[in-house]
């Protein structure tokens, strides 16, 4: 029991140190103005951190107190990781004003739709709430970032190399968090200890890719604003694009529908 | 193992292997406002099209057969393959220019039109799907022949539908002006 708690304290310190290279190393760059949110939820998980190990070290492990102070911490954990990822998916998509905004729409969709989903299948039993959120929420997060990826490459949206590590980390955390829960639900008593240690394990993951790419950030000089057209413009250009594309695809379709020969 | 669990876990290593395949970097294409417009007033591979049909016509080789010239017919349909793999290949790049133009437009869209980029989003998965099979039967040696005489008819109705090219050509002054490439504004790593 001593070995597992030493092995999870070390683990905790580990994580700790690199949160706090990660802080330093956003300082440095000076990405505390242009990555604000992400920056507060690297601050947000340290103070959370630190607040557990408080609480733990007056409570213990197996308090009720100390259950509900890590839920309570990790519900604001949660919320500042979805604004982080807010945040990203805004700097992506947001210079390009029509794109941004059908993105978000359907990124909102996503996030709804998955939620509702994950709700669903759900136990409804309240000792399982806390992990059902943590689940849905690490479900809606992967799915957002894949949405985010998948709709910045079908547009071929420029996008940089840390804001494309951050989505990576994010994404592989909130996945590993999803098979965690789901596992920890079907061995709930069994498995606690080796969830946390798995739980933090990944985090560390993420924080390692995210240090890389801030670390390799380097500042160069402010994008200019593409130009916008005129919606009419667009509107006319978009339909005659659909027309040309559909007039392809058509005769792309006679082709299955008429052979009765071979070459 | 309960069918939800499992259904969270499929869940999260799809997202996984997605996350894997979008994480990519693009492969930046530079397309000028001047290419978008090339794309939508130029018939590229159109006015080949009769020559390439008159190539396949089935007619061509049925007479080789019985008259004991197998070889030259084998040959001659292998020839014919290679030319609708190559009239494919023509089709597909036109498909990707419009394409890569719809994305250009919609770049620098203040709105999108949310019908118009649905639509287009079903369109290309359609022509990608029929682009991949046509491609297969082809090089399975099941290639459609008469299928080409029916391109060929609608490649006389080809007359694309360009009443807006005039306007077109009037706004291009408006399009030209800055945005060269749209796609090189804002990448390259920064903010």
């Amino acid at each position: 029991m001593s070995e597992t708690l030493n092995l999870r304290n070390l683990e905790w310190a580990l994580t700790t140190i690199t949160e706090l290279f990660l802080v330093v190393y956003l300082v440095r760059r000076k990405l505390l103005r242009s990555h604000p949110v992400f920056s507060t939820y690297i601050l947000i998980v340290i103070l959370q951190s630190v607040l557990m190990a408080l609480t733990y070290r007056i409570w213990g492990f197996q308090s009720y107190r100390a259950w509900l102070a890590f839920w309570l911490g990790q519900l604001m954990v949660e919320i500042a990781r979805f604004a982080a990822l807010a945040e990203v998916a805004r700097q992506v998509l947001s210079p390009f004003s029509g794109i941004w905004a059908l993105g978000r729409r359907i990124l909102l969709a996503v996030t709804i739709g998955v939620l509702v989903y994950a709700a669903l299948l759900s136990k409804l039993s309240w000792q399982y709430w806390p992990f059902n959120l943590d689940r849905g929420v690490g479900l809606a997060g992967g799915a957002v970032i894949v949405a985010l990826l998948l709709f910045a490459r079908y547009y071929g949206l420029p996008m940089d190399n840390l804001n494309r590590s951050l989505c990576i980390g994010f994404c592989l955390y909130s996945c590993f968090c999803v098979i965690n829960d789901s596992l920890l639900e079907k061995w709930v008593y069994d498995y606690a200890s080796f969830w946390n240690f798995l739980g933090v394990l990944t985090f560390l993951a993420s924080l390692l890719i995210w240090i890389g790419a801030v670390r390799a950030y380097s500042e160069t000089a402010p994008a200019r604003n593409p130009v916008i057209v005129p919606k009419e413009l667009y509107g006319k250009l978009s339909t005659e694009l659909n027309v040309r594309l559909r007039q392809l695809n058509e005769r792309l379709g006679h082709v299955p529908h008429s052979e009765d020969q071979h070459l | 193992m309960s069918i939800t669990i499992i259904l969270f876990i499929l869940l999260a290593v799809l997202l996984i292997g997605a996350l894997l395949w979008a994480a990519r970097p693009i492969e930046r294409r530079v397309v000028t406002v001047d290419a978008v417009l090339t794309a939508l007033s130029e018939e590229h591979h159109y006015s080949r099209l009769p020559k390439i049909l008159q190539v396949l016509q089935p007619g061509d080789t049925a007479f080789l057969g019985p008259r004991g010239f197998t070889a030259l017919r084998n040959q001659v349909r292998a020839e014919r393959k290679r030319i609708a793999l190559l009239y494919l290949d023509d089709l597909q790049r036109e498909y990707e220019m419009l394409l890569e133009a719809s994305r250009v437009v919609a770049a620098m869209a203040p709105e999108l039109i949310a019908m118009d980029e649905a639509r287009r989003f079903k369109l290309n998965l359609r022509f990608v799907l029929g682009c991949r099979y046509l491609r297969w039967k082809l090089h399975l040696g099941l290639g459609p022949q008469r299928t080409f005489g029916s391109l060929s008819e609608m490649s006389s109705g080809m007359a694309l539908r360009l009443e807006m090219a005039t306007t077109r050509i009037g706004e291009r002054a408006a399009l030209t002006s800055d945005y060269s490439s749209i796609r090189d504004e804002g990448g390259d790593g920064s903010q």
